[in-house]
């Protein structure tokens, strides 16, 4: 049993050891911003503008000015070859007067907008600075977009799971091979109460 | 000697963090599955206080947007510690100066577990508090990462030093637990293959989505 939850605390280590460690890095760089240069380095957005001239829209989709917002996402993304994960508002939720909708990736935003009344697509990308791409790294959550994505948000999940398997392993692991257990029975109680006493004040407290 | 003492902070440095690890683990794995249960909110409570907050800022006509939210978040802060409650406010839309009321102001407060939406009434001095509560699984989400700004607790914000040290623990025992497998010839070939492969994968996973998305 020793040897098994062993391998287990060990193994699963390895296999997510560099994702565990990005997440950590990018979380105390995220809280951390302004000592890794804030908002500093960051290229000016660059704006281009094309055409919808050729779409042919599913009319009656319940979108302002006819169009469907994700059909016509969909298509902006495909055509000027935009990559990244579409976040397409619903049309209850779109501007009054355009479509609107963002193409994301870690450290570039793409901000599209299409008016209802034009063919003009305008296109605005915004690129990070190295601490801004760690930041959007460590924000991709929910299983969408395309494999890839799924990918990562599995590699995420794994990351998650084993923070869980490395404590409660590792506790059994230092119970089993610890000669005194004074010392580290006085650590897991501290971290214990502290954390149980923190979610309960949280809850409780006016 | 020195293969124990790293040996050592790897286990003790853990046994103090175990409990960051299990917040750490279970909030992330909600932000890729948010389930409806985990979402749940309590029914609102009301109750009022006596309350004497003399000079409430106010927002006037001529103000910038910033200028109002500023002015509003004072005020907000100032009726959280009329009410002797600690948390964050919301200045933007959720609050509010009665446009019909000159002596009516709606604050927004929040931190985790709790929202509170209050109606002061400074005519009266009354302030009528609408209290919703959420659960555990939304405190445990807030808690993480949460960089220890909390006004008006010493102790909440304390978990912001609990995680600079978690951070640094975890961080140690990966790369300590890399040292201290290295040392048993048995395993290394088969963690070796698992490192690189893993770590490739992870490398390239990162990368690919960064480029090209």
């Amino acid at each position: 049993m020793y040897n098994a939850i062993r391998k287990v605390h060990l193994y699963s280590g390895l296999v997510v050891l560099l994702f565990l460690m990005m997440y950590f890095v990018s979380g105390y760089v995220m809280v951390h911003r302004p000592w890794f240069g804030g908002q500093a380095g960051k290229p000016p957005p660059n704006v281009r503008t094309e055409s919808l001239a050729g779409y042919s829209s599913p009319r009656g989709g319940g979108g302002g000015g006819g169009r469907e917002p994700e059909a016509v996402a969909a298509y902006v993304v495909e055509r000027f070859d935009l990559h990244g994960r579409a976040n397409v508002p619903p049309a209850a939720r779109q501007p009054a007067k355009s479509i609107r909708f963002n193409v994301v990736r870690p450290g570039t935003i793409q901000q599209v907008e299409i008016p209802h009344d034009s063919d003009i697509v305008t296109i605005t990308t915004t690129r990070e600075n190295v601490a801004g791409v760690l930041a959007q790294l460590h924000r991709v959550h929910g299983y969408g977009g395309g494999w890839i994505w799924k990918a990562f948000v599995f590699f995420n999940d794994l990351a998650s799971v084993s923070c869980i398997v490395f404590a409660l392993t590792g506790v059994y692991l230092w119970w089993k091979t610890a000669k005194r257990k004074i010392w580290g029975v006085l650590c897991l109680g501290v971290s214990c109460a502290y954390t149980a006493g923190m979610i309960v004040y949280l809850m409780y407290a006016r | 000697m020195f293969r124990k003492i790293i040996l050592n902070i790897h286990i003790y440095g853990g046994l103090l963090c175990f409990g960051y690890l299990i917040v750490f683990g279970v909030s992330s794995l909600n932000f890729n599955h948010p389930f409806a249960f985990t979402r749940a909110r309590g029914e609102p409570v009301r109750w009022e206080r006596n309350v004497n907050i003399p000079e409430l800022p106010r927002v006037t006509s001529d103000m910038s947007n910033e200028q109002r939210v500023a002015a509003k978040a004072d005020a907000n802060h100032a009726v959280r510690r009329a009410l002797g409650l600690f948390g964050h406010q919301r200045p933007w839309r959720e609050s509010w100066w009665d446009a019909d009321d000159a002596n009516h102001y709606h604050a927004s407060l929040v931190r985790p577990g709790v929202e509170y939406e209050v109606d002061v009434h400074l005519d009266r001095s009354v302030a009528i508090v609408k209290e919703t509560r959420t659960s555990a699984w939304e405190v445990i989400a807030r808690l993480h990462g949460f960089e220890g700004n909390m006004p008006g607790s010493r102790f909440v914000a304390t978990w912001g030093w609990y995680t600079e040290l978690c951070t640094a623990v975890v961080l140690f025992a990966g790369v300590s637990g890399v040292y201290l497998w290295t040392a048993r010839k048995n395993e290394r070939r088969s963690g070796l293959v698992l490192l690189g492969g893993a770590g490739a994968a992870s490398l390239v996973l990162m990368l690919y989505l960064t480029l090209h998305g």
